[in-house]
């Protein structure tokens, strides 16, 4: 059948339309080329710039270093705090302590006026396998004092540090001085760092990092102290500075419904933000109190903001940090690595919390909690008050140290506290410095001695419980957390005591 | 409840919004509350909403003149403010139900350690002030367990040999007996 013309005529603005899609593509494939082109244009300038110092200038350097230094000031230049260029061992330690691998021997330490003792044995350290306990003193680490300026290279925990290490160690419980072989390897280092029972039916878990393994350590903590009797729980996200999104996402899972959005990642190019949602929950409907400080960032944040946004938690403490940027390493070559920043997190409302470059409200970022303190930082409260003057703090340290030992050794009663602590009180009031003869000033003396000296006996004694309670009385956070979960609940009941009359000086001798 | 109750939607507006009620506040008759109260009280009512975000005051006078409790957690020292010649103690104490004080405007009080030791240093309450505070973020004001009550302090403590008592932040407040009233014919009582 012949066609006729105006039936052929269909055919017209197909054909248009062929002929612009095909000279649309040939001129993007053109661009395409010629972006290409500069790119390696680009490139070889910055080859020949380094061809050219390595060449011409007067101080030169090699051309790995040449090129390193060259990346480094690429990233300088992005003004992206978080970009990093990574060497090997740079690139391990940040792989290790987000996947919560501990390298050190598993001590904290404490520098005092013996030297350095043991504050905290890290459970599952090769430390804790050795047998150290709080309150040994280290006299030496490989024969190297620790008395002596040069010690402190034996802290050092890159792949060049001895596999393993001789201490001589000063035993508290028992007086001696023994040499302990510590092995020198990988250990898991646990993400819950402090858990227990602040009163019958309050939980405290202090989640002090977001490694490989946090939700699951964190999942199993809540559990135990629910098994246990709690009814509510303070999680304290304190100083924990993040780590992987991921795990912040599982974590505030864990007592929000399945399915909820607890954060979105926004990246590049304007995309619609994807949703992270809830796959597995626990806990709906516990009471929760979560403390939070400047040093809680990033995945920490997420976990607050998410539990805040859906009305499940209240916070307390001081504003946090402000992360909301998440990052991602790329590998260059076995040698460097690049750390990026590559997208930005939402709260479940949607809000970015990244701190920014400035001043005011709007630059701060950030959560700012529900209950603000004064002070909300966690603080060592084995320690002397800072600002006092040296040689008080020093003394205090030392009386401190000896009357724990003491009433170690002589086995005082630590049940109740308020009968340890009249005890230690009664020996302080008569052991005020001259100095302190001024009643408010000695009083103030021996408040904080017998605090260090209580804390001291319960880190001996492993009363970690024990030792968590009475934090709580020295601690703002804790207290106001805990007013909030069970009000009016006073953690370890005080006897308020007058000072005894200063009747002679006495001096307990150091074993 | 006859009690003035302040709530606004951001912190800063309620800080605005206690500034104005407050006079009100404490213009309602109050027992056992010295001349210096209007003065005092609206610091302490700042205080108060700075840190509890949604927190309501309420009148002292809907409390008063119930007696005072002496049982119980002592009220905690938890912000301190340096003046010249004094410092300013704000102090609370908390708990789950609508409870009566445990210091009277004009007490004089001593401070104890976290520990019990007691200070010979003395204070003296300047105002006080009742409150309730959230404990769960979609506290309702029909539920009353959402809420913890509390009763706030403002202590003046002056400079003990001209040094600041900044130390003082987490010591507790401890009542001391009012002197008994001198008779004007000496007897005995």
């Amino acid at each position: 059948m012949a066609s006729s013309p105006i039936r052929r005529l269909w055919l017209l603005p197909l054909t248009v339309s062929g002929m612009v899609a095909a000279f649309a593509a040939g001129r993007w494939s053109e661009r395409r080329e010629a972006e290409r082109r500069n790119e390696w244009a680009e490139a070889r300038l910055l080859s020949s710039a380094v061809d050219s110092v390595r060449v011409h200038a007067l101080d030169s350097l090699p051309s790995a270093e040449l090129i390193r230094r060259a990346v480094s000031g690429m990233l300088r230049e992005l003004h992206d705090p978080y970009a990093a260029l990574l060497r090997p061992d740079g690139y391990e330690r940040y792989r290790g302590s987000l996947l919560g691998e501990g390298k050190g021997l598993g001590l904290q330490l404490r520098r005092g006026p013996h030297g350095v003792s043991v504050a905290a044995v890290v459970p599952g350290s090769p430390a804790a396998s050795s047998g150290i306990r709080p309150g040994d003193r280290i006299l030496a680490v490989d024969g190297v004092s620790t008395a002596s300026d040069g010690w402190g290279a034996q802290a050092d925990s890159t792949a060049a540090a001895p596999a393993q290490h001789l201490l001589t160690v000063w035993r508290a419980l028992r007086g001696d001085t023994v040499p302990v072989v510590v092995p020198r390897r990988v250990w898991h280092a646990p993400a819950v760092a402090e858990q227990g029972l602040l009163s019958d039916s309050v939980a405290y878990v202090r989640l002090a990092t977001m490694s490989a393994s946090a939700a699951d350590e964190l999942e199993a903590a809540v559990e135990a102290q629910v098994a246990r009797g709690a009814q509510s729980l303070l999680l304290d996200l304190r100083g924990n500075t993040g780590g992987l999104f991921e795990e912040g996402v599982k974590a505030a899972g864990l007592f929000l419904p399945r399915g909820a959005v607890v954060a979105s990642l926004a990246g590049r190019g304007g995309e619609a933000p994807q949703p992270h949602r809830v796959r597995r929950s626990r806990w709906l409907t516990l009471p929760l109190t979560v403390l939070v400080d400047a040093n809680t960032a990033s995945a920490a944040e997420v976990i607050a903001a998410a539990l805040r946004d859906y009305d499940r938690a209240l916070l307390v403490g001081s504003p946090t940090y402000g992360k909301g940027l998440v990052q991602r390493v790329v590998r260059l070559s076995p040698d460097l690595s690049l750390r990026l920043t590559t997208a930005r997190w939402l709260t479940p409302k949607g809000v970015a919390l990244e701190r920014r470059q400035g001043r005011g409200d709007s630059a701060r970022g950030g959560l700012v909690p529900d209950v603000v303190l004064d002070e909300a930082r966690r603080r060592d409260v084995a320690l002397a008050p800072s600002g006092w003057p040296t040689p008080t703090t020093v003394a205090m340290d030392q009386l401190a140290d000896s009357l724990a030992v003491h009433a170690v050794r002589d086995g005082w009663t630590m049940r109740p506290l308020a009968l340890l602590e009249a005890r230690m009180q009664a020996a302080m009031a008569q052991m005020t410095p001259r100095p302190m003869r001024d009643p408010v000033a000695r009083a103030e003396w021996v408040a904080e001695t017998m605090r260090m000296a209580t804390v001291r006996v319960l880190e001996v004694e492993q009363h970690a419980e024990a030792l968590l309670r009475y934090r709580a009385r020295h601690d703002a956070a804790l207290r106001a957390g805990l007013d909030i979960l069970e009000p009016g609940t006073a953690v370890v009941t005080a006897v308020p005591t007058v000072l005894p009359p200063l009747v002679e000086r006495r001096a307990l001798t150091m074993p | 409840m006859r009690g003035c109750r302040v709530r606004a939607g951001t912190r800063i507006a309620r800080i605005g919004l206690v500034g104005v009620l407050a006079p009100a506040v404490v213009s309602q008759p109050v027992a056992a509350q010295s001349a210096a109260q209007p003065a005092a009280t609206p610091v302490l009512d700042g205080w108060i909403a700075a840190r509890y975000r949604g927190a309501q005051l309420v009148a002292d006078s809907t409390v008063s003149p119930a007696p005072m409790v002496h049982t119980g957690a002592a009220p905690r020292v938890e912000t301190v403010r340096a003046g010249q010649r004094s410092d300013t103690l704000l102090a609370v104490h908390v708990g789950s139900q609508r409870a009566a004080p445990m210091l009277a405007a004009g007490n004089r009080v001593r401070l104890a350690g976290p520990s019990g030791t007691i200070s010979p240093v003395a204070a003296q309450v300047r105002s006080r002030r009742l409150f309730r505070a959230p404990r769960t973020p979609d506290a309702s004001s029909a539920t009353d367990s959402t809420w913890l009550y509390g009763w706030a302090y403002l202590v003046v403590v002056p400079h003990v040999d001209g040094r600041p008592t900044e130390r003082y932040r987490g010591w507790t407040l401890l009542a001391t007996p009012e002197p008994a009233p001198r008779r004007r014919d000496g007897a005995r009582p």
